[in-house]
């Protein structure tokens, strides 16, 4: 047990310092004071690192260092001079960069590198995580030791096989950093214990399609008063077992053959490539959903939805299949791990919990949809109000906005005309009929277009949020949310209606409220007080 | 599903890696001064580390030299360490970009006046001064704007700085 005990030990100091300088990278400030790096972009980084996929982006970073070095190779003014590690700020320095390198092409959409071969192109989207990267290697490989690995970039070296070199240097410099300071990965007992079960009980069914409502209500029946694991809370449940949906989806999508894979990887043994398990977690990491992108990009500042909303809605799983797979158990989450969560807080401040439950027939699952329904409904019409202003400016997501709120408009009224022009049709037919948009007066009796419009400005006027106001400032972050909003509201209604509607809720309502009750009796030795109809 | 089944190695392989990510994200009270910081201490005379990320930078020998990295890559003049100390009378440093000078005021002997005076009027000016002591401590004076390439700072003569500033082991960036 010492033994145990002390490797332990080593290995949490081994990670410290490492651990150390992630802190420092996502703690570090934008100069309005806000994080320079989003956490998007921090858990990115860990991942990379953890996983030990860093050679493609290290190779990414290796072209970028030409182009942010400029002619005089001082690299640093592109990376840390932005105000905030983002992809406006990126695309805003390398435009005014006047200086670029040879080789160097920068467009609206990137910056290519022309390393006389294919050449390479590294988007504005990924350079927050490549500067995040190559911060974290000056701050663990060394800010000397980077400077002389990428010396012959910095000195005009461009070619092909300069850059693969500086790579090479790069991914050794990082390897022998992590052999001694990441700690081997540890198995999460959790997922394993609970996919072993899964497999117990799966009958002739394989992958995330074994994992169903039933299995999930079964397995925490079995475990939660148990010593085994971890499984007192229906929610850590849930969690586990919507964590492993994904994770067996995006790993079956994976291995399917869509992707390369290094020629040595035996996956059949049991090899697992580092860029398949990066790849994996990202999917993960994109299952969050658009919520969570919607709250990044604007936040505070436009709040298409605040706090309370955010939390409600939180509890649909959007970007994953889980809502698919789990649907009971979505709810079951939403509705009794909630009242779990209540006794758990109740009893660890010392408090004797009632135990609340829910009547039989009350209708609680269907109210819950009802609620979900509302929330994103007031999304929509907030959405609605920001035609107007985008409109006033003369915003092409007003037209984006417009186009995904009312699809069933007669849009076509604006290409009319255009037919005649020949020639460069598409671009000339949309600038064409973006004017014509603009253009349009608003009138609540007028065409569909113009009624559209009306309303937007009535709604506009209506609402009373941050960002919604007159006196706000911050139309640049309304433009740049429209499609995470449109992402979010398609997300929750194709949630709601595809994946949640469609099943017999009442006939659930029964045996719920009874099997929650008696198991919460069980595991805190209570008495059921409130709703009496859950014998 | 087969225990060697690749897609189930593959999903629990990413899961516990990323339970390991997500462990390595969680808060510590040691967190290294991030290279960004420093890049914008060392370029933006407006910004001001806190006083946790000042403590850091004392601390931590690398973030040290990594700040001496970012100023020796763009100073405006470098003022090494001095071969001898001034017996007495007003310090005096002197490179073929700029003159400082420290002298006790005459009227108020607590205050001393640094001065630094450009040698070609025409060069833009530099924005701050950054001061490493003999025990690598780093010491920065966001500079005023220059009038006839010259400016001047009021100091206070037991203060730190110009115990600092009249080191002769003590390097300058002006940058």
């Amino acid at each position: 047990m010492a033994t145990t005990i002390e490797n332990l030990n080593l290995e949490e100091g081994k990670s410290e310092a490492l651990r150390a300088v992630l802190a420092g990278i996502s703690e570090s400030t934008a100069s309005d004071g806000g994080p320079r790096y989003s956490e998007k972009v921090c858990r990115e980084l860990a991942r990379i690192v953890v996983c030990r996929a860093y050679a493609k982006p290290i190779l990414e970073l290796s072209h970028l260092i030409i182009a942010a070095g400029g002619r005089d190779g001082r690299y640093e003014n592109i990376f840390w001079g932005v105000e905030r590690a983002s992809a406006g700020e990126f695309r805003r320095a390398f435009m005014a960069l006047q200086n670029a390198g040879s080789g160097v092409l920068v467009s609206e959409g990137g910056v290519r590198h022309d390393d006389g071969g294919d050449g390479f192109q590294i988007s504005y989207n990924r350079m927050p995580l490549l500067a995040a990267l190559l911060e974290f290697m000056i701050m663990t490989v060394g800010y000397a030791e980077i400077d002389a690995m990428t010396g012959a970039l910095r000195r005009g070296g461009a070619s092909g096989d300069a850059v693969l070199d500086a790579a090479r240097a790069l991914q050794r410099g990082l390897y022998a950093y992590l052999k001694d300071h990441l700690p081997p990965v540890q198995r999460q007992r959790r997922e394993h214990h609970f996919l072993s079960y899964v497999d117990a009980h799966a009958g002739n069914r394989t992958g995330a399609d074994a994992i169903n409502d039933g299995v999930v209500l079964a397995y925490w029946r079995a475990f939660a008063d148990t010593d085994d694991v971890d499984a007192k809370t229906f929610r850590v449940v849930y969690d586990t077992a919507r964590r492993l949906i994904g994770a067996l989806d995006a790993a079956a999508d994976r291995l399917s053959g869509a992707h390369a894979r290094p020629i040595g990887t035996d996956v059949e043994a049991g090899e697992v490539d580092p860029a398949d398990m990066e790849a994996v977690i990202a999917a993960l990491d994109a299952d969050t959903g658009p919520l969570e992108q919607l709250l990044e990009t604007c936040g505070e500042h436009v709040k298409f939805v605040n706090v309370g909303e955010a939390e409600i809605l939180f509890e649909l799983p959007l970007g994953d299949a889980a809502a698919r797979r789990i649907p009971v158990s979505v709810l079951r989450n939403a509705v009794f791990g909630a009242v779990q969560l209540q006794l758990t807080t109740a009893l660890r401040r010392g408090r004797v919990p009632d135990l609340e439950m829910r009547d039989t027939g009350s209708g609680y699952y269907l109210a819950k949809l009802d609620e979900y329904a509302d929330v994103i409904g007031v999304t929509e019409k907030l959405a609605l109000a920001a035609i107007w202003p985008l409109f006033e400016a003369g915003r092409p997501e007003a037209v984006d906005l417009a186009l995904a709120l009312a699809p069933d408009i007669d849009w076509g009224q604006l290409a009319r005309g255009m037919e005649e022009e020949g020639g460069n049709v598409v671009s000339l037919g949309r600038v064409e009929a973006l004017r014509q948009f603009f253009q349009v007066v608003p009138d609540a009796r007028g065409d569909e277009i113009a009624a559209l419009l009306a309303e937007s400005r009535r709604a506009w006027r209506g609402v009373n949020r941050a960002g919604f106001r007159e006196e706000d400032e911050s139309l640049d972050v309304m433009a740049e949310a429209i499609p995470d909003v449109l992402r979010l509201i398609a997300a929750v209604r194709r949630t709601l209606d595809r994946d949640l509607r469609p099943h017999d809720w009442p006939s659930y309502e029964a045996s719920d409220a009874r099997d929650f009750a008696e198991m919460f009796g069980k595991l805190y030795e209570l008495d059921r007080k409130g709703g009496t109809d859950a014998r | 599903m087969p225990a060697d089944d690749p897609v189930r190695d593959l999903a629990l392989a990413a899961l516990d890696a990323d339970a390991q990510a997500r462990e390595l994200m969680t808060p510590v009270t040691a967190a290294r001064i991030a290279f960004s910081d420093l890049y914008r201490y060392a370029t933006d005379p407006a910004f001001e580390l806190s006083p946790s990320a000042q403590a850091l930078l004392e601390s931590d020998p690398n973030a040290a030299a990594d700040l001496e990295r970012l100023l020796a890559a763009r100073p405006f003049t470098y003022m090494p360490r001095q071969a001898a100390a001034a017996t007495s009378g007003p310090v005096r440093r002197e490179t073929d970009a700029a003159i400082l000078t420290l002298t006790p005021s005459r009227a108020a002997p607590d205050q001393t006046y640094l001065v630094i005076e450009l040698v070609d009027p025409g060069a833009p000016p530099p924005a701050q001064l950054f001061a490493r002591s003999a025990d690598g401590g780093w010491t920065r004076i966001p500079l005023a704007k220059f009038d006839s390439a010259r400016v001047q700072v009021l100091l206070e003569t037991n203060g730190e700085t110009v115990a600092v500033l009249s080191d002769p082991e003590t390097e300058v960036y002006l940058l």
